[in-house]
C-alpha cells in the first residue's frame, strides 16, 4: 500500500482515539471526578464488574475499537521511530506486522473468552 | 574594540585520529563577520585552518557551520550580534567531516538530485514560445525558490540525524517548488518518490529547519502542504503557452535571430 | 574504513533526537511525543496482558489486580495518565498543523523572515495551557483515590 494511505488512517486514528480513550480512562480512573458530578461507577475493577461488562454490547465494542485502533495507530508510531534508527525496512515491517497481529488476536480472544464466562459463568 | 575568543573545531585526516578544538583571541571591529574572522585567521594567525566560502554574500551557500551551538552561515552572522565573548565554531553535524570546517555535501546534493529538481515539460516537445504565469501562480512557489542547498536544514532535522536514506527538508522543499510550478508536470514522477517510507512521512514537524534556514526558504511549510496534497490530490493548471505574434513587422535594420543551435 | 568510522561520528545519531539545544520549542515537544508514544505502547501491550487474566478465573484476576496495587505501579501508571494528556493534546495540533492548518500560506520572504513554525506558536501555548489544566485535575484526581 502506498506510505501516504497508511498515515492517513494513523492520523485518522489519533482523533478518535483521544475520544475512545478518554472515556476509558474517565470511567476505570477518575472516579473522583465521576463521583463529583454524581455518577457513581462502583468497583470498576472487581471480577464481577469486569466480566459484566465483558457481556454488553457498548463495552464490547469499545474495548474492540481501542484495540484495534490503538495497536495500530501505536505500532505505526513505532514502526516510524524503527525505520528512523534502521536502513532495514523490511525487518521493521515484518517485526511490527507480527507483534501487531499476535497482540491484536490475544486481545480478541480475551474478549470472546470473557464473553462466554460472563453470560455462561460455570 | 572587544577581544573575542575563538574556539574552533580542528581535523586533519592525514594527522589527527579526533577532532581538537583550538583557541584564538583578537579584536575584532563592529561590522565583522564570522567569515572575516576565519579569513582574518587564515591571514595572520594559522594558515592551515580550512573552511569553504565563496560569494560572502549569502548566495552560494558554501560557508554554513555550526557557530555557537547553531547552524548559520558564516557570512552572514555578525561577531558582535552573537553577543557572546566566547565563540564556538563547528562543522555542521551530519554530514560526512573532510577537513577542519569542510564538510561532504554530496548526501545534501544526491537527495537534491533524487527529487527530479527540474521543470518537467507537459509533452516531450521543446516549447516553441514562452509560457504564461501570473504573480500569483508565481509566489506560490517563489520563496522555496530561494534555497542555497547550503545544508544547514539537514543540519538542523532530527530525523536526518539517524536516518541518512530520509530525503530531508530540503530536498522535499524543492520537490514542492516544482509541483506547484504551473510550468511543471513532473506531478506523477515526484510521487514516487516522496511517497515513499523514507519521503514525506518521516517529517515529524520538529519545526527546526524552517527557523534555521538562512534564506527563509521555510522547507517545514513545503513538506505540510504537500502532506495535504498527497492526502488529498492536487489540482493544478498548466500554464498556457504565450500565443505567436501577429502582424508584428520588425523595425528595419534590425537583424534576424540567429537559427538555433539547440534542437 | 577510516572514512566510514569519519561518517559515523559526525550523523548526530539518537542524540540528535533528544538534544534539541538552541532549536524552537517544537524540537523539544517533539521528542517528549515521541518519548510519550512509545511509553504509552508499551503500557498498552502489558496493559492487553495483564487484563487478559481473567479468562483464568476470579482467583487470578484478584491476584494479578493485588500484584499491581503497589506505589509503584500507581506511580507508573500516573505517568502513563500524563504522557496519554500529553501525545492526545500534541498530537491533536500536529494532526492541524500536518494537514497544513494554521501554518499560512507561502509568500514572498522579506527580512525578517517569518516561518510556519512561529505562526503556528500561538497554538502551541495553548496547547501547553490546556496541558496544565488538565494535569492539575489528573494529579487531584489520583491524589484522592
Ligand atoms: S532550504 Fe534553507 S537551509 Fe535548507 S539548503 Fe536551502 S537555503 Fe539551506
Ligand atoms: S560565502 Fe557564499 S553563502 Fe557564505
Amino acid at each position: 500500500m502506498r506510505e501516504s494511505r497508511l498515515w492517513l488512517i494513523f492520523l485518522l486514528c489519533g482523533p478518535l482515539l483521544i475520544f475512545l480513550l478518554g472515556i476509558h480512562l474517565i470511567f476505570m480512573h477518575m472516579n473522583t471526578i465521576l463521583d463529583f458530578f454524581g455518577i457513581k461507577t462502583g468497583q470498576v475493577l472487581a471480577y464481577n464488574s469486569v466480566i459484566q461488562r465483558a457481556t454488553e454490547l457498548k463495552w464490547l465494542v469499545l474495548y474492540f475499537t481501542l484495540l484495534l485502533l490503538g495497536l495500530y495507530h501505536g505500532l505505526y508510531g513505532l514502526r516510524s521511530v524503527l525505520l528512523e534508527l534502521t536502513p532495514r525496512e523490511k525487518v521493521v515491517n515484518r517485526f511490527v506486522l507480527v507483534l501487531g497481529l499476535l497482540l491484536f488476536f490475544s486481545g480478541t480472544y480475551v474478549l470472546m473468552k470473557s464473553y462466554m464466562i460472563g453470560i455462561n459463568p460455570s | 574594540m572587544p577581544l573575542l575568543t575563538f574556539k574552533i573545531q580542528r581535523f586533519d585526516p592525514e594527522k589527527d585520529k579526533e577532532p581538537y578544538m583550538q583557541e584564538f583571541t583578537f579584536e575584532v571591529e563592529k561590522g565583522l563577520t564570522i567569515l572575516d574572522c576565519l579569513n582574518y585567521i587564515k591571514e595572520n594567525l594559522d594558515a592551515t585552518l580550512s573552511y569553504r566560502a565563496s560569494c560572502r554574500m549569502g548566495i552560494c551557500g558554501s560557508c554554513a557551520m555550526l557557530i555557537n551551538d547553531y547552524p548559520r552561515l558564516a557570512c552572514e552572522t555578525q561577531v558582535l550580534v552573537l553577543g557572546k565573548t566566547l565563540i564556538e565554531i563547528k562543522p555542521l553535524p551530519n554530514y560526512p567531516l573532510v577537513k577542519d570546517l569542510i564538510v561532504d555535501l554530496t548526501p545534501l546534493f544526491a537527495k537534491h538530485r533524487a527529487v527530479k529538481p527540474y521543470v518537467i515539460h507537459p509533452d516531450e516537445r521543446q516549447p516553441e514560445k514562452e509560457f504564461i504565469q501570473t504573480n500569483q501562480e508565481q509566489t506560490k512557489y517563489l520563496q522555496f525558490a530561494y534555497c542555497l542547498k547550503c545544508g544547514i536544514c539537514l543540519a538542523a532535522c532530527p530525523t536526518v540525524a539517524t536516518a541518512d536514506n530520509f530525503l530531508g527538508p530540503q530536498a522535499l522543499a524543492q520537490a514542492y517548488r516544482y509541483n506547484s510550478d504551473t510550468r511543471d508536470n513532473g506531478l506523477k514522477d515526484r510521487e514516487k518518490i516522496i511517497d515513499s517510507s523514507y519521503g514525506l512521512w518521516r517529517c515529524h514537524m520538529a519545526g527546526a529547519c524552517a527557523e534555521a534556514c538562512p534564506k527563509g526558504v521555510d522547507p517545514a511549510l513545503a513538506i505540510q502542504l504537500m502532506k495535504k496534497e498527497t492526502i488529498l490530490g492536487k489540482k493544478k493548471n498548466i500554464a498556457p503557452l504565450a500565443l505567436p505574434l501577429v502582424g508584428v513587422e520588425p523595425r528595419p535594420g534590425i537583424p534576424k535571430a540567429p537559427e538555433r543551435t539547440v534542437k | 574504513m577510516r572514512e566510514t568510522l569519519i561518517k559515523q561520528r559526525y550523523r548526530l545519531g539518537t542524540k540528535g533526537w533528544f538534544y534539541a539545544g538552541r532549536y524552537g520549542i517544537e524540537r523539544y515537544l517533539y521528542i517528549f511525543h515521541r518519548i510519550s508514544g512509545l511509553g504509552i505502547i508499551l503500557y498498552l501491550s502489558l496493559h492487553i496482558i495483564l487484563t487478559s487474566t481473567r479468562i483464568f478465573g476470579q482467583g487470578i484476576w484478584v491476584a494479578s489486580m493485588e500484584m499491581v496495587d503497589k506505589p509503584i505501579f500507581k506511580f507508573g501508571e500516573y505517568l502513563v495518565v500524563a504522557a496519554f494528556i500529553y501525545h492526545a493534546l500534541n498530537g491533536l495540533r500536529l494532526f492541524f498543523i500536518e494537514l497544513s492548518f494554521f501554518i499560512g500560506k507561502p509568500s514572498r520572504q522579506d527580512y525578517p523572515y517569518t516561518t510556519s513554525v512561529k505562526r503556528q506558536r500561538p497554538f502551541v501555548y495553548l496547547t501547553m495551557i490546556a496541558l496544565l489544566c488538565l494535569l492539575v485535575i489528573m494529579s487531584v484526581d489520583f491524589y484522592f483515590i
